[in-house]
């Protein structure tokens, strides 16, 4: 059984530990509370490592990955973190993802841990015809991201001076050294807060961690406080906002959906376009008292329109949030719809998905 | 005079009489972490033992609460309704439910607070 290659260190540090894509992972260290707080008014670490690292190498890396995802990959601004969907032929998402393109012959792929499998299936399924090989480097070349409004700053005095992270966007990164070895520092993460994603072997990462745990005002976090962050910042999950039925299209992540390309998806993705959906996912709020967890159903009455995607009362509110995913007539903003929590249905209502003002650095 | 003990599940009941108050204890609810919202049951309900009485909803989960004992709800704990995390606070002070005891053996067999803390976990 594979585990976090730095699993220890959190373990000696607290981290309640569950199974999760594969590996033991931190769910929690102080409490998901506290976390999810130190992220939107500090800085919290969580080690993301547990994330499928894919690399795309040979003569034609940028060409593949072209064909296999939804977003631009040629041609792009250099330094440019790309989101983007890699979709089977009807359009619905075997994964989302981010692309790096590194040089011209290079593509890091980050995709989900849950999906590791499968994303490698799919990649090698498709490779016929192109110069490239493909190399999961999940468990040698880790993850951290380091997230929250004090980011740049933390981040800044633990690594080389060559570098200014003031300089970098959302969505940009820098390639630059740690001691010697390669570290990858991209501005981007799955919180809506500012902050940075870090890549780097064992050895580099190890002591890139240990030097920003010595700053007391960093929490430690674990995936529960990854999830509730995600949420607020109303970023989908796979296998929650978009599945293997629910497309970009549908989530209303169109953004990352480019036509004047050619890719895997696109024909069934256009026509979702051009003539609508019969579902689209919305944000729901409760009247009623309870909270509307994931597949809990939705209703009109006795008629099931959709189900809840993902729920929270979020830590230090009282307001029960979702995302839903219903039938296209119900998503008008402010209709009644009935949220059925297990047998008890709550009254509750169609609305927007902005549950925070997303606090990145454009 | 009350005496209070202790069940497998995680529940204390505190019974004078045959009038029981219910909580979760300061195990559970530390596992559960912040507590958002209370499921009640309804005054006047009957319940068996090891019947599922409400259900306790943390941030990242739903959990159902079970009844050591049978018996009839008599009150629930309103209060809960607008600050469910006065278990968190103080999970051992916090009643959840107060109950008539149907048999009264079965708060018998429950755990005494020595035999509770003793109880793998």
């Amino acid at each position: 059984m594979p585990k976090l290659p730095l699993l220890e260190e959190y373990v000696s540090r607290g981290a309640k530990v569950v199974f999760y894509g594969g590996f033991s992972v931190p769910q929690e260290f102080s409490g998901l509370a506290k976390e999810h707080q130190a992220v939107r008014e500090k800085a919290g670490l969580f080690d993301v490592s547990h994330m499928a690292r894919i690399y795309i190498k040979g003569n034609d890396a940028i060409p593949f990955v072209e064909k296999l995802v939804t977003n631009h990959i040629a041609n792009q601004p250099v330094n440019k973190a790309i989101y983007a969907f890699m979709c089977n032929e009807d359009g619905y998402p075997i994964d989302d993802l981010i692309a790096y393109v590194l040089n011209s012959k290079t593509v890091l792929l980050v995709m989900n841990a849950t999906n590791s499998v499968i994303d490698m299936e799919w990649l090698h399924a498709h490779k016929e015809g192109y110069d490239i090989t493909i190399e999961n480097v999940t468990l040698t070349y880790l993850q951290l991201a380091l997230q929250g409004p004090k980011s740049e700053m933390f981040l800044q005095n633990v690594i080389t001076k060559m570098v200014e992270l003031s300089e970098l966007k959302f969505m940009q990164y820098l390639t630059t050294k740690h001691k010697g070895k390669p570290l990858l520092i991209s501005r981007s993460g799955y919180t809506g807060s500012d902050g940075f994603e870090i890549y780097a072997d064992q050895e580099t990462m190890l002591d890139i961690l240990l030097k920003l745990l010595e700053n007391p005002e960093i929490s430690l976090c674990g995936l529960g406080a990854r999830d509730t962050l995600r949420f607020e910042a109303a970023l989908p999950l796979h296998s929650h906002e978009i599945s293997d039925h629910i497309s970009p299209i549908e989530a209303g992540l169109g953004f990352a959906v480019k036509f004047d390309k050619e890719f895997i998806g696109k024909a069934a993705l256009l026509k979702k376009v051009q003539e609508g959906t019969d579902k689209k996912l919305v944000g729901i709020e409760l009247i009623g008292r309870g909270v509307a967890r994931a597949e809990y159903e939705v209703k009109d009455g006795d008629k099931l329109i959709g189900h809840i995607t993902t729920g929270y009362i979020l830590p230090g509110t009282t307001k029960a949030l979702a995302m839903a995913f219903i039938d296209t007539a119900y998503t008008k903003l402010g209709t009644k719809v009935t949220v059925m929590m297990r047998t008890t249905p709550i009254e509750a209502v169609v609305r927007d998905m902005i549950f925070m003002t997303k606090q990145y650095k454009r | 005079m009350a005496v209070r003990k202790y069940a497998s599940s995680h529940e204390w009941v505190e019974l004078e009489g045959d009038v029981a108050l219910i909580g979760i204890t300061d195990y559970a609810q530390e596992s559960l972490g912040t507590i958002v919202f209370v499921d009640l049951p309804n005054i006047g309900k009957s319940f068996s033992e090891n019947d599922v009485f409400g259900v306790v909803e943390s941030v990242k989960a739903a959990s159902d609460l079970y009844l050591p004992v049978a018996g009839t709800i008599l009150e629930v704990n309103e209060q809960l309704a607008s600050s469910p995390d006065l278990i968190n606070t103080d999970a051992e002070q916090t009643w959840i439910v107060k109950l008539k005891l149907t048999n009264l053996e079965e708060f018998d067999k429950l755990m005494s607070k020595e035999e509770y803390a003793a109880l793998p976990k």
